[in-house]
Order: structure tokens, then C-alpha cells, then sequence
């Protein structure tokens, strides 16, 4: 058994299923070390020339050779120093678009391996991260050389990952993008043949690769089927491939209908006041000058492009999965690579799952940032969600350094709205309420009122102890 | 495109394929390879007559 060679070495937490390697952190430095029963394969990867046709077409993430010293147990042969990502997102957080993007590469990256005599050994959707809006295939020890007749051991996980939650996302409820919360390893193809509309089985490669696949998987589950003489030929895969490309490009999903996708259409606020709003926001990050800025309530990121336009890697959180899809559509547009937009639920954040709780970090963990933004959020916190401002106040200091909110008060027509059906059992809300509950995680820096609303923003500095 | 192949004993894949899935993936790339195959035939066959069309073509131009 190896033994770790550093005590400043610790491997995360997620990396642990593939015995050719894994990915450590050593004096805060990410690094992936290369076990000996895998070296052949990784030295193909390089000498195949798929590593720089894939690399520099911005499809697999970069690396450097760096010395074996650094290695973290003594099965390693190589030690790889990745480009870091500077925020680890998961596939329960992407928008459909996002999820759809990360498909394609997974499709276009095994095609290329193919070409290269090379093979993707898995197709998990844990293996795309999100450079901004570009996604990159981070996990280079996933390839193995291509082997005549072999089958493509990823397709069950490319349908469980990929097809199955896009094909439910589109055909049935964006909703169900949640259920990848729940199932680590992609939607079992049994429950998304269940779920899916009869007509979707006239759609060819659905048929195939979801219903006809989750029947065979039940037909033959758990029977190993020996001496059988059936293998797959290098054409077959490419056919394979090109219909799953098919499959995945035939769905789509268009953002209507939202929630808050004409927010700024249809708030009370005059133009001179979103500009007065904008000022301000500039002005705040302008002092602080943060290197990574969390939006949360981000909407379609209007604001967040102000902190991403600045050089801060900015994450643009909203609840509502039309906003994060419009929002990363646009971002890709641009070909933006500082600002990501991703879905969550402030009020039931992204928990740390997988095995002891660790494998996929919570939002928390994954923080803080230097500086949060919550703008137009406090009201849907403390009226919609109930939620003591004190509390709210103690959330915020965990996510973050700094913190610009605006506090939106009960004359607003946003809050009015909230509280036209239902009892106002807070007594509390108000300013000074507010600025109260906020004072004991934080000090209260700068306010502004905006002109031609009731609204104030504040840019606050969390007390020391709180953070974290 | 089926060949002698023992299935389970030769896939050294550290995630479990399936067998199903394995199953399933041998038929349908069958059909799928087999309809590349087509796909490519018929458009080396439509690039030897287009070819043969052009220089025709070709000729008919200097010949005129």
C-alpha cells in the first residue's frame, strides 16, 4: 500500500473510483498523479497527438509534466499539474443548454479518440467543467487505447447523464433536472422510460437508447453473458456515436414562461433608477476590487456582468432555470469566460453528497468568495422563504468577504406583491430591522438610497470570525 | 461486422458497462454501422458518377 509522501498532500475527495489516478491538492496547489498500471495509456494520449489536437482546440483541459516529487503516493509514475478551474460546478447545478454543451464535447471528444486510436473509458458528466461559458473536459486520465471490436464501455453513463435527464428536461419538465441531484450516476434508464411521453418512442434514437436500453438492461440485468460472439466494429461505434449526437441535438428547450425572465421589464424601477442602481453596484466593486464574486438572485446576470467585466470570476446563481439558461445562452455568445451562470436555490443550497458527504462539495465549501451579491433577494428570504434576517445575515457571512445587498422595504410593490396573500407576521422587516440583524455579522461599510424607489444598497465587510 | 469476440472477459472497464447496455449497444451499432456503411457508398457512388458527369461536362466545354 502506498504511503503519502507529503502531510501537506490530500486528495479530493471525489477523485477515488478510477485506480489509474487521482486528483490532489499539495500547498494549494492542484495536481493529478498518474498510477504505474495506467502509464502506457497516459504516455498515448501524448504521443498519439490526441492530447494537443484536443488541448489546443480548447476541448480538454491543459497540463504540465511537473516532477515526480510532488507525486502523492508511490504508485505514481507521472505527476500532471492541470489548469485549474476556478469554480467546480456539478451537472444537478447547469442549465439544460449547459448540460446539453457538455454532451456534445463528451460525444465530439470520444470521436476524436477514435480517430487517434484512443477511447473514452467513461462517459461521466462529472468529467465537464465549465471555464466560464466554455465547457472543457477536465478528467485526462479517462482515455485508453481503442481496441478493434470493443464496445464503448461509457454508453450505459453517456445515457444515464446526459440523454436521459436532456430528453426529460425537454420532453417532460425542466424540473427534473433535479433528480441528477439525487442520482450521483446519471437517471436510471427504467425511471426515464417511465417518465418520458409514449410519443417519444417514435423518435428513433430515443427509442434505442432509452426505452429499448432500459428493457434490455432489465432483461439481462445481472447475467454475464459468456461465451457470446458479438463485438462491435469501429464503424458501428461511429454510428453509435453519430446517433447519440443526433439524439442530443434533436432536443431543445426554450426559456418561456418564466418566472423572472421579464423581471426587468416589469419592476418599479424607472430607468434613471436601474442606472443610479448600476452606478452604485460599479462603485462598490470598483472599491472592493474582488477576484471572485457570488450573485445570488442573479437572474439573466445583468449585474454579474459588472463584476465579470471587471476580471472577477463571477458565478451568477438564480433559482429559476429560464434565467440561468437565457443567461448562459447570451454568455456563450461571448464566449464568456469569467462569468458562469449556474441554478440554485438560496434557500437550499447545493448540499455536500456522495460518499461521506464530501464527493460533491456543498456551496458553502466551495467558498467563500471575496464578495457576494444579493440584489432584490432579501425579501424573497425573509417574506417568501420566512427566514429570520439575522439568519439571513449569518448565511451571507459564511458565502463571503464582502457583501453589496440591496434591502428592499415593505412599501416596495415587489413585497407588496409577496405579502397580498398571505399575513404580515413581520414586524421586524424594516431598515433598522435590518441594519440591526445585518451589524452583528457585519460592518455596514456604505449605503446608498436609489433615487425614484425605496430601496438602499449597502456594501458591508463580514467581522472577521464569520467567514467561512 | 460481428466477429469473434468474448464479450465480459475482454472489457477491462473500471465502471460497470451493463450487460444490457452491452447487449443493446452490439445490435443497435450494428444497425447504426451498417447504415454508415451505406451512407458512405452511396456517396463514393454519387462522387464516381458526379466526377464522370463533370468531365464530360468538361469535354463537352472544350470541345465547344
Amino acid at each position: 500500500m502506498a504511503t503519502p509522501t507529503a502531510e501537506n498532500s490530500q486528495p479530493l475527495a471525489g477523485s477515488f473510483r478510477d485506480p489509474s489516478g487521482f486528483v490532489y491538492r499539495r500547498d494549494g496547489v492542484l495536481y493529478r498523479q498518474v498510477n504505474g498500471s495506467y502509464a502506457e495509456q497516459f504516455d498515448l494520449l501524448g504521443s498519439s497527438g490526441l492530447y494537443d489536437d484536443l488541448a489546443s482546440n480548447g476541448l480538454l483541459i491543459e497540463h504540465e509534466e511537473v516532477a515526480l516529487d510532488l507525486r502523492h503516493s508511490d504508485e505514481a509514475v507521472r505527476v500532471i499539474k492541470p489548469r485549474p478551474i476556478p469554480f467546480v460546478s456539478y451537472p444537478y447545478e447547469w442549465a439544460f443548454g449547459q448540460l446539453k454543451d457538455a454532451a456534445l464535447l463528451t460525444l465530439r471528444i470520444q470521436r476524436e479518440s477514435l480517430v487517434r486510436g484512443m477511447s473514452l473509458k467513461d462517459a461521466s458528466a462529472y468529467n465537464v467543467q465549465f471555464d466560464g461559458c466554455h465547457p472543457v473536459f477536465i478528467d485526462t486520465l479517462s482515455f485508453e487505447p481503442y481496441v478493434e471490436g470493443r464496445p464503448w464501455a461509457g454508453y450505459r453513463q453517456f445515457c444515464q447523464h446526459f440523454l436521459a435527464p436532456l430528453a426529460l428536461m425537454s420532453l417532460v419538465d425542466i424540473r427534473l433536472a433535479q433528480l441528477l441531484t439525487t442520482n450521483l450516476d446519471g437517471i436510471p434508464l427504467d425511471l426515464a422510460s417511465r417518465l418520458l411521453p409514449w410519443k417519444s418512442r417514435l423518435r428513433f434514437p430515443l427509442l434505442t437508447h432509452v426505452h429499448l436500453h432500459a428493457k434490455s438492461q432489465a432483461r439481462y440485468a445481472d447475467r454475464p453473458v459468456k461465451g457470446s460472439s458479438l463485438s462491435v466494429s469501429r464503424l458501428s461505434l461511429i454510428g453509435l456515436l453519430d446517433s447519440l449526437r443526433k439524439a442530443i441535438e434533436s432536443l431543445d428547450w426554450t426559456p418561456s414562461g418564466t418566472e423572472w425572465g421579464d423581471y426587468y421589464l416589469n419592476t418599479n424601477y424607472e430607468s434613471a433608477s436601474f442606472e443610479r442602481k448600476t452606478e452604485v453596484v460599479a462603485g462598490f466593486l470598483d472599491r472592493v476590487r474582488p477576484s471572485t464574486v457570488w450573485d445570488l438572485g442573479a437572474n439573466t446576470g445583468v449585474f454579474s456582468r459588472l463584476a465579470s467585466a471587471r476580471g472577477a470570476t463571477t458565478i451568477a446563481f438564480d433559482i429559476d432555470p429560464a434565467a440561468v439558461e437565457k443567461n448562459y445562452r447570451a454568455g456563450r455568445r461571448d464566449d464568456e469566460r469569467k462569468l458562469l451562470p449556474l441554478r440554485l436555490d438560496a434557500t437550499n443550497p447545493s448540499p455536500g453528497i456522495g460518499w461521506e458527504h464530501l464527493e460533491r462539495s456543498s456551496l458553502a465549501d466551495r467558498g467563500p468568495a471575496d464578495l457576494v451579491l444579493a440584489l432584490a433577494l432579501v425579501h424573497h428570504l425573509a417574506i417568501g422563504n420566512n427566514t429570520p434576517l439575522d439568519r439571513i445575515a449569518r448565511m451571507l457571512a459564511r458565502l463571503g468577504w464582502w457583501l453589496v445587498i440591496e434591502f428592499v422595504p415593505k412599501e416596495d410593490s415587489q413585497v407588496r406583491r409577496l405579502l397580498s396573500s398571505r399575513e404580515d407576521i413581520f414586524d421586524g422587516y424594516d431598515a433598522g430591522g435590518f441594519e440591526d440583524a445585518f451589524s452583528r455579522y457585519f460592518h455596514i461599510e456604505a449605503r446608498a438610497e436609489i433615487e425614484g424607489t425605496q430601496r438602499t444598497l449597502y456594501l458591508m465587510k463580514a467581522l472577521p470570525r464569520e467567514v467561512g | 461486422m460481428l466477429h469473434e469476440f468474448p464479450i465480459f472477459e475482454a472489457i477491462p472497464a473500471y465502471i460497470d458497462p451493463g450487460s444490457g447496455s452491452f447487449i443493446l449497444q452490439v445490435v443497435v451499432g450494428t444497425l447504426l454501422g451498417a447504415s454508415v456503411a451505406a451512407k458512405m457508398y452511396w456517396a463514393r457512388l454519387r462522387a464516381f458518377f458526379g466526377n464522370r458527369k463533370e468531365r464530360n461536362d468538361g469535354d463537352a466545354d472544350r470541345g465547344e
